[in-house]
């Protein structure tokens, strides 16, 4: 028997079917107003150029006296982590009994173009960490890195580890140079100085296409075959534009510190070699001596397992513990087995080390 | 694999995953990464040198430059991290000079001590403001 058996009747009645769900989406796409995102109640408690750094605002006060301040990439809008109301980090942590704070970098335009990483690390996030100090009357506080966020977080733990109480890092590259990183593979012969030199700043969509194209049927055709399908529940269809519009926000890069980030990390794979320099100091991760805890999510193809697991033999500390989520690069936000398992998990470890 | 296919949605799931399956075995080869490397390489050459006939152009017209605003910020941002390490240091030094100065009153009499101690004692936090310059935009595309 051929494995292929769809009827005429029942092709064309699929189709019609799928039209007619199409023409009612668009109906309540019409209907469906602005997209929002970014749920939780916060304040600025600080701001610097582009930059400002948020505080979060719980329904009870914290538990834990020791705030926790999420650096997020640059490559991407931190609303992600207070997507909305049932597919928060953000409000996980907050529920978890932490005081969280959120660097948010803003859109970098021209004028940020010579932004260095030693800007970022050693201006920006040591800023915004004595600001946290200051105001909790603290030597030491946690940091909570994302992806990117968590490779500068390590860099600034092994530069600062007086300032840093415990670390956590989420989906972080740390070995750039494993054997499934595509992202790597596609940049070990791209002429990085000419690409700054020529754009100055890196425009977020050149970024964004990249990324789509490490999967381009699932998430250029399928992903929209799938939207036909959420788009008749209004509740649906916006869960599906918010991700899109999160998607596709994609903020340009600074030319210099992506110059440094990509030459550094991706091609020379610096960072364990220890040859990384950020501003005249070499990072050597085995200063990261403060308690670390590694999530990694099993399925991520930006960010493949073994990147982030490389950290376990590259740090100094003793207190190392690592989490394995099994799901993708954004599901460890959003998916609802996210929500349920990985802020407590963090707010459990911060706990007994606060 | 031993499953059939009864609706041209679920054909197109398949034809999905044997794609992705091919595509990812391909651009997985160091040929596609020399392909990829040198599309990009030729386009960014091509456009650097379309900005350079552009400055040109601008040049002749007393028009300011790309590479002349590109001097100007870089300079402006040398400039700012200078003026960042001398707010380190500055108040690293007026910490010194305040230790100093209550090392040393503890020969002061109690109501000077208290008097010291009230001027010097921290206010409320409020919203910090580093530098804001009116031109900032805080929303891409602003």
């Amino acid at each position: 028997m051929l494995p292929i058996q769809i009827q005429p009747e029942q092709a064309t009645d699929e189709i019609l079917a799928f039209n007619r769900k199409l023409g009612a989406g668009l109906q309540n796409l019409l209907k469906i107003g602005p997209i929002d995102a970014g749920v939780t109640p916060k304040e600025v408690v600080y701001r610097e150029d582009k930059l400002t750094l948020h505080r979060f605002k719980g329904n009870t006060q914290p538990r834990n006296p020791v705030p926790v301040m999420i650096v997020y990439a640059l490559v991407n809008r931190p609303y992600m982590t207070d997507l909305q109301e049932d597919r928060s980090t953000v409000k996980g942590l907050l529920d978890a009994g932490l005081d969280v704070y959120l660097v948010d970098w803003g859109y970098p335009d021209r004028a940020d173009r010579y932004l260095t990483l030693d800007d970022y690390i050693n201006g920006y996030i040591d800023r915004c960490i004595d600001v946290i100090r200051k105001r909790h009357n603290l030597d030491k506080i946690n940091i909570l890195g994302i992806c990117q966020g968590g490779t500068f977080s390590l860099c600034y733990s092994a530069l600062h580890p007086e300032k840093v109480q415990n670390l956590v890092t989420m989906v972080t590259p740390v070995d750039f140079h494993t054997k499934d990183d595509l992202l790597s593979h596609w940049s070990q012969k791209l002429d990085v100085d000419l690409l700054v030199d020529t754009m100055g700043n890196v425009p977020g969509e050149l970024l964004n296409w990249t990324f789509l194209s490490l999967k381009p049927f699932r998430l250029m055709g399928q992903k929209y075959m799938d939207m036909v399908d959420q788009l008749h529940d209004q509740r649906k269809a916006k869960n599906f534009l918010r991700m899109e519009k999160w998607i596709f926000d994609s903020p340009d890069q600074a030319g210099e510190a992506f110059r440094q980030f990509c030459k550094d990390f991706y091609q020379r794979n610096g960072l364990i070699k220890g040859e990384v320099r950020i501003g005249e100091q070499q990072v050597n991760l085995r200063n990261v001596a403060m308690p670390v805890y590694n999530i990694y999510a099993s399925e991520d193809h930006l960010v493949p397992p073994a990147a982030s697991i490389a950290l376990r033999d590259h740090v100094g500390t003793k207190d190392y513990t690592e989490q394995a989520f099994p799901g993708g690069h954004i599901g460890i936000y959003v998916s609802g087995r996210a929500q349920k398992e990985v802020p407590p998990s963090i707010g459990k470890w911060l706990e007994k080390r606060s | 694999e031993g499953k059939t296919l009864t609706t041209a949605r679920e054909l197109y799931d398949v034809w999905v995953d044997c794609c992705e399956d091919v595509y990812g075995d391909y651009v997985a080869t160091d040929e596609y990464a020399e392909l990829h490397a040198r599309l990009v390489n030729t386009l960014m050459a091509l456009k650097r040198h379309a900005g350079a006939i552009i400055d040109e152009v601008l040049g002749a017209m007393n028009m300011p430059t790309r590479r002349e605003v590109n001097t100007l910020h870089h300079r402006l941002q040398q400039m700012r991290r200078e003026g960042n390490a001398m707010r380190t240091e500055s108040a690293a030094l007026k910490e010194q000079v305040e230790l100093a100065i209550r090392g040393g009153a503890t020969s002061v009499k109690p109501q000077a001590t208290a008097k010291a101690a009230a001027t010097t004692r921290r206010k409320k936090p409020k919203t910090q403001v580093r530098r804001q310059s009116s031109g900032e935009s805080t929303a891409k595309g602003e």
